[in-house]
Order: C-alpha cells, then sequence, then structure tokens
C-alpha cells in the first residue's frame, strides 16, 4: 500500500502548511535546488556584492564569500535535514524545541512579522525604488506605483503556493545566474581586462571578519528556515546537498559578480550599474524578477507561520498579509520620503532572535534526541493524535539568553553565528541537566488532530 | 506522433539551434571577447541541457516520466533562452554589424518557443507535472 492511501492526516488549510507532505507531492532535487536558488538570486545579494566590491580586492571578496558562505552551508544543511526528515515546516518542527505554544509565537515573530509583512514591505518598497532609479520620468515606476504592481505580482506565486515559487524560479534563476555573469563581463570590460579588474584596490576597505559578518548576516534568516522547502524534498539528502551547492557555489559567484562589476564601475546599485554597463533589457529584467523570486519567498515562510494559530486557508492568509505588505510599502513610497530606515533597523533587531531558534533547533534535533538514544529518522515524527508540550520553556530561555548575550553583549566574532551557537549551547546544557535533575522541561499538554493543529 | 519520439526530434531542432549559437559565439569572438564568452555560456548550457535528455529519456518506458523529464531540461532551455532575447541586443553585445546579434536573438527565441510547446506536450500529453 502506498502512503498515500495510509496517509493520516487532512491538509485543511492548503500547501501542506500543518502536516507532512506526502510522497506523491514530494519533488525532485532539481526542483528544491531552484526554490532556493530563486531565493538566493535577488537584487539584495548583488548589492551585497556590490558592497564587498567597495571593501576588499576582487581575490580578497572571493574568499571572504567562501569563507561566509561555508558558514551558511553548514547552518542551512543542518536545519534543511531536519525538513527532509520531519517533512514539516519549521514552525511545526519548533513545537518539539518550544512547545505548541512556543511555536506560534517566535515563529510568528520572526517568520509572520519580520519576513512575511516586514520585510516583504521593505523589498517591495525597495523595488518601487530600483524602477525608479532605472526609469526616473516614467509614471509607471514611481516609487509607490512600483511598489502597488511589485508587490501584487509578488503575492500570486506565494498564493499558489511552493508550485508558484517553482515556476518562477524555473523561469528566473538560469537567467539571473547568467545577468550576473554579464555583470562580471561589464566589470572586466570595463577595466581593461582581468588583470586590470584584479588590481583594482577597494574604495571603503574593513577587515576580513567585517566581510565575513557581512556574508553570513545577509542570509542566516535564510539559512535557519530551510525547512520550509527542503521538506517537499523526496530524499533527506536532497535538501542539505541543494542548500550547500546553491550557496557554496553559486552565492559566491553573484557575490563576485557583482563585486566585479562595482570595483570596475565604483557603483554599488548593480542594477543601475547593469544598465550603464550596456545589459539594457537585461538590467530591468533582473530588477523585476530579482525582487520578485525572493520576496514571494518571504510571504511564502510568513504565512507557513501565521497558519500555526490562524485556521484558515493558507492562501487568504497570504493575500492579508502581502496587501498588508504592499499597503505599507506604497505608503512610503508615496509619502515617507526615500528611508525605511527606523523599520529597516526594528526589522534587523527581530532578525537577532532567529539565529538562535535555528540554533536550539539543530540542538534539540541532532543532540539532545540523540542523547535520548532516538534514532535519526525517527525524531520529529509527527502522528495523528500524538501528544506535544505546550510550552518548552528550555527552549524560550535558551532563545532569549543568546539573543541577548550574542546580539548586544559580545563585541566580537560574527554577532548570527555568535547568537546561533549560544542559543545551542544553552539549549543542549539546560535540557541535558534539567534530564539528569528530573526537572521537566515540558509545560502542559496538547494533542495533535489531523488537520496537525 | 509519439510522445517519445516527438521528445528526440524536438531535442534534436534544439540541439541544432544550440550549435548555431556556439557557431555565433565563435564569429563574435574576434568583435568582443566579452560579449563573445556570454553567447558561449549561452550556447553550452543550451548544449548540455538538450544533449543530456537523449540518456535520460534512454530506456524509460513509463511516458508520464519521459515527460516530466522533458519538463525538467525545457524548463532550463526557456530560462536561458529568456535571458539571450533580453540580451543578445543590448548595447554591450553590440558587434561591428547587429548581423550577429539578431540571428542569436532570432534563435533563442525559435528555442523559447519550442521549450514552451515542448512544456505543454509533455503536461498534455504525457501528463507531466509542470513542477517536478
Amino acid at each position: 500500500m502506498s502512503e498515500k492511501e495510509i496517509w493520516p492526516w487532512e491538509d485543511k488549510f492548503g500547501d501542506y502548511s500543518m502536516v507532512p507532505v506526502p510522497t506523491h507531492e514530494r519533488r525532485s532535487f532539481l526542483s528544491i535546488f531552484y526554490v532556493y536558488m530563486g531565493v538566493l538570486a535577488c537584487i539584495a545579494v548583488l548589492w551585497g556584492g556590490g558592497t564587498l566590491g567597495l571593501q576588499f580586492t576582487l581575490k580578497e571578496v572571493v574568499v571572504v564569500a567562501i569563507v561566509g558562505s561555508a558558514i551558511l552551508a553548514v547552518i542551512g544543511g543542518l536545519t534543511a535535514a531536519i525538513g527532509g526528515i520531519s517533512k514539516c515546516s519549521t514552525y511545526i518542527n519548533m513545537r518539539y524545541p518550544f512547545g505548541r505554544i512556543g511555536s506560534q509565537l517566535f515563529g510568528t515573530i520572526i517568520a509572520g512579522v519580520a519576513c512575511g509583512i516586514g520585510w516583504f514591505a521593505v523589498q517591495t518598497w525597495l523595488f518601487g525604488i530600483i524602477l525608479n532609479t532605472l526609469f526616473p520620468n516614467a509614471w509607471w515606476a514611481n516609487v509607490g506605483v512600483a511598489s502597488i504592481w511589485g508587490g501584487l505580482l509578488m503575492i500570486t506565486t506565494a498564493i499558489i503556493g511552493f508550485k508558484g515559487l517553482a515556476w518562477l524560479s524555473y523561469l528566473a534563476v538560469p537567467f539571473f545566474m547568467l545577468l550576473a555573469g554579464v555583470g562580471a563581463m561589464i566589470g572586466i570590460a570595463n577595466a581593461g581586462g582581468f588583470a586590470g579588474l584584479a588590481s583594482i584596490k577597494p574604495a571603503n576597505p574593513v577587515s576580513f571578519g567585517i566581510g565575513v559578518t557581512e556574508v553570513v548576516g545577509m542570509y542566516i534568516a535564510g539559512g535557519v528556515i530551510t525547512a520550509d522547502i527542503s521538506r517537499y524534498a523526496k530524499k533527506v539528502l536532497d535538501g542539505p546537498i541543494a542548500w550547500i551547492v546553491q550557496v557554496i557555489i553559486f552565492q559566491v559567484y553573484m557575490l563576485s559578480g557583482a563585486a566585479a562589476l562595482t570595483l570596475a564601475t565604483g557603483a554599488a546599485n548593480v542594477a543601475q550599474a547593469l544598465l550603464i554597463g550596456g545589459a539594457g533589457l537585461g538590467a530591468i529584467l533582473m530588477a523585476v524578477l530579482g525582487q520578485w523570486t525572493t520576496n514571494d519567498n518571504n510571504l511564502y515562510n510568513g504565512a507557513l507561520s501565521f497558519n500555526t494559530w490562524i485556521p484558515i486557508k493558507k492562501k487568504y492568509i497570504t493575500l492579508g498579509e502581502g496587501l498588508i505588505g504592499v499597503g505599507l510599502a506604497a505608503w512610503f513610497g508615496f509619502y515617507a520620503g526615500a528611508s525605511m530606515q527606523p523599520f529597516q533597523n526594528f526589522l534587523t533587531l527581530l532578525g537577532k532572535i532567529l539565529p538562535a531558534i535555528g540554533g536550539v533547533l539543530a540542538a534539540d534535533f541532532y543532540l539532545y534526541r540523540w542523547y535520548k538514544k532516538e534514532p535519526l529518522r525517527q525524531r520529529y515524527h509527527f502522528k495523528p493524535g500524538m501528544k506535544i508540550a505546550q510550552v518548552n520553556w528550555a527552549g524560550w530561555v535558551s532563545v532569549l539568553l543568546a539573543a541577548i548575550i550574542g546580539g548586544w553583549v559580545m563585541k566580537s566574532g560574527i554577532p548570527a553565528l555568535n547568537v546561533m551557537i549560544l542559543g545551542a549551547v544553552f539549549y543542549i546544557v539546560i535540557a541535558i541537566v534539567c534530564s539528569g535533575l528530573g526537572v521537566k522541561i515540558d509545560i502542559g499538554e496538547h494533542t495533535i488532530g489531523k488537520t496537525g493543529v | 506522433m509519439e510522445f517519445k519520439k516527438y521528445t528526440q526530434i524536438s531535442t534534436s531542432v534544439l540541439l541544432i539551434l544550440s550549435i548555431i549559437l556556439l557557431v555565433l559565439a565563435g564569429m563574435i569572438w574576434s568583435k568582443n571577447i566579452y560579449a563573445g564568452v556570454i553567447y558561449l555560456i549561452i550556447g553550452i548550457t543550451q548544449l548540455i541541457s538538450t544533449l543530456l535528455l537523449y540518456p535520460r529519456i534512454g530506456k524509460i518506458k513509463d511516458i508520464t516520466e519521459i515527460g516530466n523529464r522533458a519538463v525538467e531540461h525545457n524548463w532550463i532551455i526557456l530560462s536561458i533562452g529568456i535571458a539571450g532575447c533580453a540580451l543578445f541586443l543590448a548595447p554591450f553585445f553590440k558587434a561591428d554589424s547587429m548581423a550577429v546579434p539578431f540571428a542569436a536573438f532570432t534563435v533563442c527565441l525559435i528555442s523559447i518557443l519550442f521549450s514552451i510547446l515542448n512544456i505543454y506536450r509533455a503536461v498534455r500529453e504525457a501528463k507531466a507535472r509542470m513542477v517536478v
């Protein structure tokens, strides 16, 4: 009998947001890889590369990008494997180390408010800014107007769900990779050859550590929530491998390409540099597709987390949060001028908690469950009727301590990495000590129903 | 026509188009080496995408699985084709004459149309999934 026939769940809210993805809905390595690449293929990464181009020589950029990407590969690889085993989203997996209420609370703050509404609004507004930079005199490229139509485009693929993200990524990702290559070529051509480019000194040199911090910080949020996509993978290792390949090979390639362009032209705005460099329609499509493929993922991840406590179809949640985000972006575009800095600072603040959640999740899955002698493939195995804790206080305490100490008190190292490692260490110490002393870390009890609620 | 046969024939057409792109890359190389590199990348990507499809469907009997694999490869061809169309007529890719860029643009346009048709037929006739 196939798993489809004995699958004991009911997907009441759509896109398997609350339940494990069944066998017949699982996707190939290529699909998983493309969706991850869709997140990576964004203007923000190219701007990140552009910033590196102002701080390092080309050779240094490559080294910084490789080291930063290697750290991200480890973090994302670990969390992607959890999704590959449990077949559930990050916010459902979080029920183990945080309890049901903890998964709702932390998931909503971090993915729902921060990604689904906050970053979605910022990226939509940024889309308007980029279009306005490219076409300063066109009415449809007014920051507010472009934010509205751009945001609505992004909502459409997010509403369709995983399939929508995949279609768009299939179309946009190879194209985007090629454009990064075009950027590098324009950079080399402008510098009068590769030797010329390699010899250019950066405008504002910084230390190696700061560069690595920038690379890690740029994508750490994506690295923590990789399970949202890897849960669809046919094989457990498809998700981690897809993540590692895209980060180690393609992120390094994109950062280096953008840095080459910036080194040669001195402009950190990659879309504008491409247009000036003669990429024509390619620069415009890069701006549109780059923001679109990333921002629909923001919305998608946000809706998954909201769905843990709002019991309606996921597509309505996606629409609702999307419209709020578009409204915010348009409001800033029309009335608030060109700066969303205070809002972005608030989101960055929230972002300091996210790596701690990843650390706690990884520590619970790989270390605490190993300590409890649970076989790897049996961990986070959700079933209808099983009981879970309402609150796991060890997870809550670990996240708060790690975020405060790693995010604000510690002044050295890479903040995102500090927070993540501290979260893992605090959790494993508290959980094992409590286990040894016979102190319960679980409070309350909840029975999971057929719909995953 | 049997779907497998159709896939093989359409893939052969796409293979010829990718070889034409490589020839055009050779022609543009001496005039604008940086544009030539991009021509080469597009041509090689199209060539690999089409070449690999032959062995991947070679021994398969299940028509849906053939369709799924055809869909995978044709998405790549479609995306790279769009990139080619968007780029080849841009100022950076200009050579002495516009004949080569126009020829490359046309080849990419045909690749786009073929790949869309291939995906459509795979989904409709072979019941393949658009997201594989």
